[in-house]
């Protein structure tokens, strides 16, 4: 549906922030896992028609964004990374302000339009109140709401949990699920859970480039029996990391838990069920070698 | 319509903040002030009424220059608003015309500051009906003797003042810059007229083209006598006219790309609105 071929952005400081990105993206709802940096924003923001590229080409069904980008913006809905919104304004007239500038003009169906988001979104009861004095979790609910107005078909949210708590989390996740099947929503994060508990597709971005790309429980099969598991003191981890191919490392009641990848099953290490996160942070962890060997 | 929507909702925003009180309250006690003290008067001789035609004149064309200060903050902030805020990517992602949005913008903008231009009026009226007024120095006034004055030179220059703003803004991207500007723009127009207005060879270039139609209303009422300033309407012809025509035509000209009816506001502002998106996407960082 969304098509996407050698996409790739220099900014005027020389930092290539996409490089030759391919990717061809279905319906429903697709995963772009990245570390901070990785160029998620920019992808985000150049699908959006809000900055060109310097090279490439995007197809959405049958509208090339890049010639025709008001034709995009009337079957989008986009929700940017850190987003202000206007002092003394309530979600209700914000949210009919946006569906004004979505081009629903008749009072009475923008009425409807946004009745139903301030509900679906829970909003209905703070309808009345300043959007600036909102939660995170309610001004993220806003920013979904405002960009479900006018039924677009390609949604992308950027970020959109980043600094919410677990419950208000588990309930943006929630209301990104209902969205629907029908359209392609492209969400953009950090957090592996996001993805994996949402996402039938997903690609891993780093530095620019597509590292990975396919549905998680087949990259998750592509580790599977070579994922190792030790816990160590945290003395030890600068030789683990010197003898192993170490993909991440957390701290578990003051000792290192760490995660190695390898073909056969190492010296004092157990077998473990990798997930997503072991792919991911595998796919990274392959990413950053050539470059530190490239430092060194 | 879309405009008119548009134009609502700034309304109603800038009804809500509290500069647009403020700004009304100090305007109103402005008016007030003159009205209701003897010992305060602008530009008019002791024997004429505290609400002559000639003295709201006066005073609605002199205080329109204080009042730019104000109409930059509706106009500017119209226009700097989304990038300061922060909610500018959600707006520019909607399929919204830029022509129409700004028209829009610019619209309740004026409206907004028309509006607050009210006050003056309003607080001549209710200062010269206080009982302390001496009633030797209160005309009878009446709804026409304000509303004349403020439809040929109050609106008129509001237009002018809130065109000239928005561009500004929409220039410099930055309330700061647009304040600098203004204060530049009342010294230089203090400077020019000081000085040019003391030779009577300008006086009826002054008159014609000076923009507060100061100089127009100095050149129509200068052998007017304290009985005529405190009956007669300001005749709405002459070089009056022709510098209220010109006020409304002398603006920046362009081509709004499509071609919103704007009453007269400066249609290279949209203009100057896109290339200043254009400009975004250079200084856009990585995030």
């Amino acid at each position: 549906m969304l098509e996407l071929s050698g996409v790739s952005h220099v900014y005027p400081n020389g930092t290539r922030a996409l490089d030759d990105v391919t990717l061809s993206i279905p319906k429903g709802m697709f995963g772009l896992l990245g570390p901070n940096g990785a160029g998620k924003s920019t992808l985000m923001r150049t699908i959006a028609c809000l900055q060109a590229p310097t090279a490439g080409a995007i197809r959405f069904g049958e509208i090339d964004v890049l010639a025709q980008p008001d034709a995009l913006r009337r079957t989008l809905g986009y929700l940017p990374q850190d987003f202000g919104v206007y002092p003394r304004v309530s979600a209700y007239q914000m949210l009919d302000h946006m569906a004004v500038l979505k081009g629903i003009h008749d009072a009475r169906d923008r009425r409807g339009v946004v009745e139903n988001l301030l509900n679906q979104t829970n909003l209905w009861a703070v309808r009345g109140k300043a959007i600036a004095g909102f939660s995170g979790g309610m001004r993220q609910r806003f920013g979904i709401a405002q960009a479900l107005i006018g039924d677009p078909e390609l949604i992308i949210v950027d970020e959109p949990t980043a600094g919410l708590d677990p419950e208000e989390r588990n309930r943006f996740l929630n209301l990104l699920a209902g969205i629907g099947e029908n359209v392609v929503v492209i969400l953009s994060t950090h957090i592996v859970d996001d993805v994996a508990d949402l996402c039938p597709r997903m690609a891993v971005l780093a530095e620019g480039r597509v590292q990975l790309e396919g549905p998680p429980r087949d990259l998750i099969g592509s580790i599977a029996g070579r994922v190792w598991q030790r816990t160590i003191a945290h003395q030890q981890l600068p030789d683990m990391q010197a003898a192993h191919e170490v993909i991440s490392h957390r701290f578990f009641a003051g000792d290192i838990v760490v995660h190695v990848l390898s073909d056969s099953q190492p010296e004092g290490f157990a077998p473990v069920t990798g997930g997503l996160e072991d792919v991911y942070f595998a796919t990274l962890a392959q990413t950053r070698r050539p470059a530190a060997a490239a430092a060194a | 319509m879309l405009t008119a929507s548009i134009a609502t909702f700034e309304i109603r925003y800038q009804l809500k903040n509290p500069v647009f009180w403020v700004a009304v309250a100090i305007f109103f006690l402005i008016g007030f002030g003159v009205a209701a003290s003897n010992n305060v008067s602008i530009g008019t001789p002791g024997s004429v009424h505290e609400n002559s035609p000639f003295a709201i004149t006066i005073a609605l064309a002199l205080l329109g220059l204080f009042y730019l200060f104000v109409i930059t903050s509706f106009v500017a902030n119209a226009v700097v608003r989304d990038d300061v805020t922060g909610f500018g990517p959600m707006i520019r992602a909607t399929p919204v015309g830029r022509s129409q949005f700004l028209a829009g913008r610019f619209l309740g903008g004026l409206v907004i500051a028309i509006l607050g231009y009210m006050a003056v009026p309003l607080g001549i009226a209710l200062g010269s009906a206080m009982p302390w007024v001496d009633p030797e120095t209160v005309g009878p006034g009446g709804f026409a003797t304000y509303a004349w004055p403020f439809l040929v030179i109050a609106i008129p220059n509001l237009i002018l003042s809130s065109a000239l703003l928005f561009s500004l803004a929409t220039i410099t991207r930055s309330m700061l810059a647009s304040y600098i500007g203004v204060l530049i723009l009342v010294m230089g127009y203090l400077t020019v007229s000081a000085v040019l207005g003391n030779e009577p060879a300008y006086q009826d270039a002054l008159a014609r083209f000076e923009p507060m139609a100061l100089g127009a209303i100095g050149e129509i009422s200068r052998y007017w006598t304290a009985a005529e300033m405190n009956t007669r309407a300001i005749p709405f012809e002459g070089n009056l006219l022709i510098n209220r025509l010109l006020v409304q035509a002398g603006k920046p000209r362009g081509q709004g790309r499509g071609g919103a009816a704007t009453g007269s506001d400066s249609a290279c502002a949209p203009q100057l609105w896109h290339r200043s998106f254009a400009g975004e996407f250079l200084d856009a960082v990585e995030d």
